[in-house]
């Protein structure tokens, strides 16, 4: 197999794009290695080429936005943002992730983008992410193209993303005014193991006491990360001490459908990932995790 | 194909030729000689892989060799000076922090990286900061004892 792959060392996005079209689908892409590295060595994957992407500067920035939000670039590592003034400062939810994600060895080396491409599931910024309304930059041969997050995520080993295309980066809006913000997650062990469920909430209370804003982001529940759209709609326009819950879970199972797994059942999970969901509705109504 | 690389393992140069898939551990290993460093899982789950890459940890068998190139590189080999164990090291003598002792190397790294961050980190700090290596004798009270007792020498 070392024989079999050649391995290119990128040095722009472009010279990138022209090594994964020159392939026709038997490229991968190689940031942090951590999932390419573990296929590898378990003789899951022996592409034809190797595309190192951890060279091209431009993928690894953080920047402040002039609308209040944040551009992150694809090779961000975990650890990056963990350590980020910028991201402290302005969507403190991604640190506060970031900061439970694998352990230190596994976030030096883990990207964001690496973290969103992931196929089967995402991993867990792909929740604060989708509750905070992110966009991504894809590029390509033709061009680049801007979609929603949420957008990306298809279906199981499924993302907007062509052969020859690369997540660039990620742009997180501003925060609704007042807005606040929770993050749970459940696993089996946070250090090594994938997380079970998580969730991400973004609430704010109107001037009337009711929920005039709410957005979640979830992973482990469905096929790629999620919002629970019908959960959030039996939410917005409640007061706090008002909140039906029943209703409210009857809603999320109306969309969020969870799948068996060798370890875990639907029901659990389902009942598991409405705990989460309102223990971080709570958190966030609450004023947030801080 | 051959990717040409160059890495300095600790303070030492080395320009080598590397397979496109080869991992960083392997190169260690098997070209260095250098079999302190254990690989065990090969899936990032257990840390026993764990070397320094300019000062940070990171998980040798997921990091192929030929993304490493031009790298400062520190394995526990590197960590005496002269036959001359850091206090780190003599603390897990001193507390019998190992048994088997295949983990040993890994923790060794992530908490030498750990006290060059924070040389007086708390119990807890020391926890979460080796809840990455996994000790299949289960000798974690030992293992933090001595990190506590190094950082408290040191």
């Amino acid at each position: 197999m070392t024989e079999a792959t050649s391995y290119l060392r990128a040095t722009s996005v472009d010279e990138a794009i022209a090594a994964l079209a020159s392939q026709a689908g038997d490229a991968v892409i190689v940031a942090g290695g951590l999932v390419v590295g573990s296929l590898i060595n378990q003789r899951l994957a022996s592409p034809a080429l190797l595309v190192d992407i951890t060279r091209i500067p431009s993928l690894k920035k953080i920047e402040a936005g002039t609308d209040g939000g944040l551009t992150i670039g694809a090779l961000t590592t975990h650890d990056d943002v963990l350590r980020s003034d910028i991201v402290k400062r302005t969507v403190p939810l991604l640190c506060e992730i970031a900061e439970d994600i694998a352990c230190g060895r596994l976030r030096n080396r883990g990207t964001l983008g690496g973290s969103l491409c992931m196929m089967g599931q995402q991993g867990d910024p792909a929740t604060g992410l989708l509750a905070l309304n992110a966009t991504i930059r894809i590029k390509g041969p033709e061009g680049s193209r801007t979609i929603p997050l949420e957008a990306f995520f298809k279906d199981a080993f499924e993302l907007d993303l062509g052969e020859s295309e690369i997540l660039e980066e990620v742009h997180v809006p501003a925060a609704p005014k007042g807005a606040h913000w929770a993050f749970l997650k459940q696993g089996p062990r946070n250090a090594m193991d994938f997380t079970l469920v998580a969730v991400s909430v973004v609430a704010r209370l109107g001037g009337d006491g009711r929920i005039d804003h709410i957005r979640c982001g979830m992973n482990g529940v469905s096929p790629t990360a999620v919002r629970p759209r019908n959960a959030e709609a039996a939410l917005l326009g409640k007061s706090p001490g008002a909140i039906d819950w029943n209703a409210v879970g009857t809603a999320f199972d109306s969309d969020i459908k969870p799948e068996s797994d060798l370890v875990y059942s639907a029901s659990y999970k389902a009942r598991l990932a409405k705990v989460l969901l309102r223990r971080a509705v709570e958190r966030a109504l609450a004023g947030g995790t801080k | 194909m051959a990717v040409e690389i160059t890495l300095t393992v600790n303070g030492k140069p080395h320009a080598l030729e590397v397979g496109s898939t080869e991992m960083l551990v392997e190169v260690l290993r098997d070209r260095l000689g250098l079999v302190g460093t254990n690989r065990d899982c090969a899936q990032g789950i257990c840390g026993a892989c764990t070397v320094l890459m300019e000062g940070k940890p990171v998980t040798s068998c997921l990091l192929l060799a030929a993304q490493a190139d031009g790298a400062k590189i520190t394995t526990v080999e590197g960590l005496e000076t002269g036959g001359k164990l850091t206090s780190l090291q003599e603390a897990f003598m001193r507390h019998g922090a190992v048994q088997c002792g295949f983990c040993t190397p890994g923790f060794l790294m992530t908490a030498t990286a750990l006290l060059a961050e924070n040389p007086k980190p708390n119990r807890d700090e020391i926890r979460d900061a080796l809840r990455g290596n996994i000790c299949r004798c289960t000798g974690y009270a030992k293992i933090i004892d001595a990190v506590e007792d190094a950082a408290g020498r040191g």
